[in-house]
């Protein structure tokens, strides 16, 4: 047994910290680090796009013929890792990590050719049509139906929680296309246009004051028949693919450690109101300490996973806990973030973008600004992409055989 | 042995709710954005009501209310999630101002008042010390002060040769800088700032400060309660009719042991809120901060058993979630709360 990376890894985890350091602007820092939504604004991930693309560097999860750079596992992991430590901004997941891999495994050589080179150069940006006001955790009761007219689908119905979808040009959506067959076999995957009189998108404001979510409606919204992927009642299978996807390797813990290790410097500047400052207090100390301890055996089992990967064997069962288990220690972080602030982390701006020159004033510091918007729209954690309540039932059943 | 409440008690808590009802989510994002945070014409509503009032003693001609009485009026507010700052402008400088010629336009609410007393690295001290009156004239910077965004008066505590002592000073007084800054729930509160501000002789020290504060923490544990009474309610409601997988999310056995918790908290946050109003010697501190432990884990799990909905702006689960999260915090928060218990035991 041995956790080191080989001399080839080291040497590739120079390459990233000296590209890094050399390219990533205190305004893209800034942006992603005032930032306390899931995801981050085109306006800063737009710039690093590009500087990724122009790299070879964007499209990690993707085969290297479609323009992915063809690291291994372990190379993906120490990229990964290396941007949450200097803080690059978190990139448009949608169509990067959900919806181009789908596209490389089930698209038709002209839906590569033509969506492929526009999700790498940022000229589409996409969103994800999932989730319908009554079909939350039990998605395949989904209603919205697109019904075939010529070269076309004709598309009726409601998206919810559609993230950017008011930045988006492309909706990747599931559709009942058989309303006869049974619930996951009537269900496809089509990419629609979001430019067009039929799709209305409205905001949805979260409890932190961000505007991240939207419900979309379409009313007759059209998408031509060659937009449709893979083959008509495969769409819970490349669902299912697309989740897969994403436990493909993780690498969650490193942003959560740095994340601590940032708390431990603000503790050291947080006046204590007695005698010096936080980093003294031991009830505070002793949970970051906790936490820490969480986070560092999270990021062993992470590694793990990437030793199966690396070897050529499928990840394990643990790959099941990955979510469940950030998703409540990132939670964890934010409660320690805003209590550390005292009075400070009760400020709430009502305006964004809390970067660059637009940003409200903050009372205190920037950080404590940041905490509780973090803290708020952090309870979704545990929520999106099956809450934590669904995922236990899944992990109870698949991995646990109960 | 008697837990019911009386037929005044009665009266308040219905009178509250009646206040309450007609304010549903929209409506309370529409005052939220109005001058100030919150509708002063409701604020006179609820003066004449007699609801601030029941917060002042009768010599101040209020109608003396005891710390029950006040505590149903809390929870009923937290119940109906108000906007209006009964605690912070109503209750606490009514138990301030006691005895001196600001009380009756506090109770008649004609003025506004509210406590400024937290400092830049004080933490949740009431110690004043960067704030501080020198020759009648009063300098320094006070943070997170309630309501500031709308109060029209402040008692402010400063530091006279080393002692806390309180001085008011409206608004309007010349040195006096307010810069508001909206927070957790909702409400906008400033960042007060003292140039040279003219001051009268203090009305009270540490030991007025330090009472009125810990009647204050009930009053804030009541309201957490009644939040947090709320929010179980419509998750309650919400588990019984949001179905997915052919079935209300309340047939599933998860979430029915999760609502067992949930009630399970909010009746013993009852229990330990009846037990702070009821004994005497009570730590108020202590008991303050165990309801707010409990209640911020209650707003929680209403969020997650919402789902996506919970994380809105447009249901009341979020809005008391938040109002727990500010109540947690002022005059300390769970973790030195405690702690002071420990010390004290």
């Amino acid at each position: 047994m041995d956790m080191s990376f080989s001399a080839e890894d080291l040497a590739f985890r120079e390459e990233v910290r000296d590209f890094l350091e050399a390219k990533l602007s205190p305004r893209l820092r800034e942006g992603a680090a005032c930032t306390p939504s899931v995801f981050v604004e085109p306006d800063i991930t737009r710039d690093w796009q590009s500087i990724l693309n122009e790299k070879g560097w964007l499209a990690t999860m993707w085969p290297q013929e479609y323009g992915g750079p063809g690291w291994t596992a372990t190379q993906k992991y120490i990229f990964e890792k290396e941007c949450a430590i200097a803080g690059a901004p978190a990139l448009p997941v949608l169509g990067l990590k959900l919806v181009g891999p789908v596209i490389c495994k089930f698209g038709t050589p002209a839906q590569k050719a033509h969506f492929l080179p526009r999700i790498l150069s940022g000229e589409d940006y996409w969103c994800q049509g999932y989730s319908e006001p009554g079909a939350g955790s039990d998605l395949a009761s989904l209603k919205t139906k697109a019904e075939r007219k010529g070269d076309k689908y004709v598309v009726n119905g409601s998206k919810i929680w559609t993230t950017h979808a008011h930045h988006a040009n492309w909706i990747f959506a599931l559709v009942r296309t058989n309303p006869e067959a049974k619930k996951q076999e009537g269900i496809s995957f089509l990419l629609i246009p979001m430019d067009q009189p039929g799709i209305s998108v409205t905001p949805i404001v979260t409890m932190a004051n961000d505007h991240e979510v939207n419900a979309t409606f379409f009313d007759n919204a059209e998408s031509r028949v060659e937009n449709l992927i893979g083959e008509e009642g495969q769409g819970w299978t490349i669902a299912k693919y697309l989740l897969e996807n994403e436990r493909g390797g993780s690498c969650a813990a490193p942003a959560l450690l740095a994340e601590l290790d940032r708390i431990e410097a603000w503790a050291k500047e947080e006046p204590s109101g007695v005698n010096g400052a936080m980093d003294h207090d031991p009830i505070l100390m002793q949970r970051l300490a906790r936490l820490r301890m969480e986070a560092q055996a999270f990021e062993i089992t992470e590694l793990r996973i990437l030793a199966e990967l690396a070897k050529g064997r499928p990840a394990g069962p643990q790959t099941s806990l990955i979510k469940l288990v950030s998703a409540n220690i990132r939670q964890s972080i934010d409660e320690l973030t805003v209590d550390l602030f005292a009075y400070d982390g009760l400020q709430l701006p009502t305006s964004r973008p809390l970067y660059g020159n637009e940003a409200p004033e903050p009372v205190g510091s920037r950080e404590a600004q940041l905490a509780l918007p973090t803290y708020l729209n952090g309870r979704a954690w545990t929520i999106f992409g099956g809450s934590d309540e669904v995922q236990k039932t899944i992990i109870a059943k698949q991995v646990l055989g109960l | 042995m008697n837990f019911d409440l009386d037929e005044n008690q009665t009266l308040f808590r219905d009178s509250v709710e009646r206040f309450c009802a007609p304010v549903d989510v929209a409506t309370r994002t529409k005052m939220r954005r109005m001058d100030g945070g919150f509708d002063r014409a409701r604020w006179s509503e609820l003066a004449d009501l007699g609801l601030i009032g029941i917060a002042a003693d009768e010599s101040d001609g209020g109608l003396g209310g005891s710390i029950l009485d006040n505590s149903v009026v809390a929870q009923s507010l937290g119940a109906g999630l108000a906007v209006e700052p009964w605690l912070e402008c109503g209750f606490l400088p009514a138990r301030l101002l006691t005895g001196t010629s600001y009380i009756a336009d506090v109770i008649s609410g004609e003025c506004l008042a509210t406590l400024a007393f937290a400092e830049r690295g004080g933490r949740y001290t009431l110690d004043a010390r960067a704030v501080s009156v020198r020759n009648g004239k009063l300098n320094g910077e006070k943070t997170f002060v309630l309501a500031g965004g709308a109060a029209d008066l402040f008692i402010v505590s400063a530091n006279v040769d080393g002692a806390t002592k309180l001085f008011v000073v409206p608004r309007s007084a010349v040195g006096v800088d307010v810069r508001p800054y909206p927070v957790a729930d909702g409400s906008l509160a400033a960042v007060v700032t003292f140039r040279d501000a003219a001051v009268s002789d203090p009305i009270g020290g540490m030991e007025r400060l330090q009472s009125a504060v810990d009647e204050t923490r009930i009053m804030m544990a009541a309201e957490m309660v009644g939040c947090a009474q709320r929010l179980f309610k419509e998750t309650l409601a919400y588990v019984k009719t949001r179905e997915q997988f052919g079935q209300p999310l309340g047939r599933f056995q998860v979430i029915q042991h999760r609502m067992v918790d949930i009630y399970s908290k909010c009746e013993a946050i009852q229990s330990a809120l009846y037990r702070a109003v009821l004994q005497s010697n009570t730590n108020a501190e202590a008991a303050k901060a165990y309801i707010a432990e409990e209640a911020i884990w209650v707003g929680q799990q209403a969020v997650q058993l919402h789902g996506g909905m919970g994380m809105t702006d447009e249901l009341a689960i979020g809005h008391g979630l938040k109002r727990i999260l500010l109540l947690s915090k002022l005059f300390g928060d769970p973790a030195s709360g405690i702690a002071q218990f420990a010390k004290a035991a």
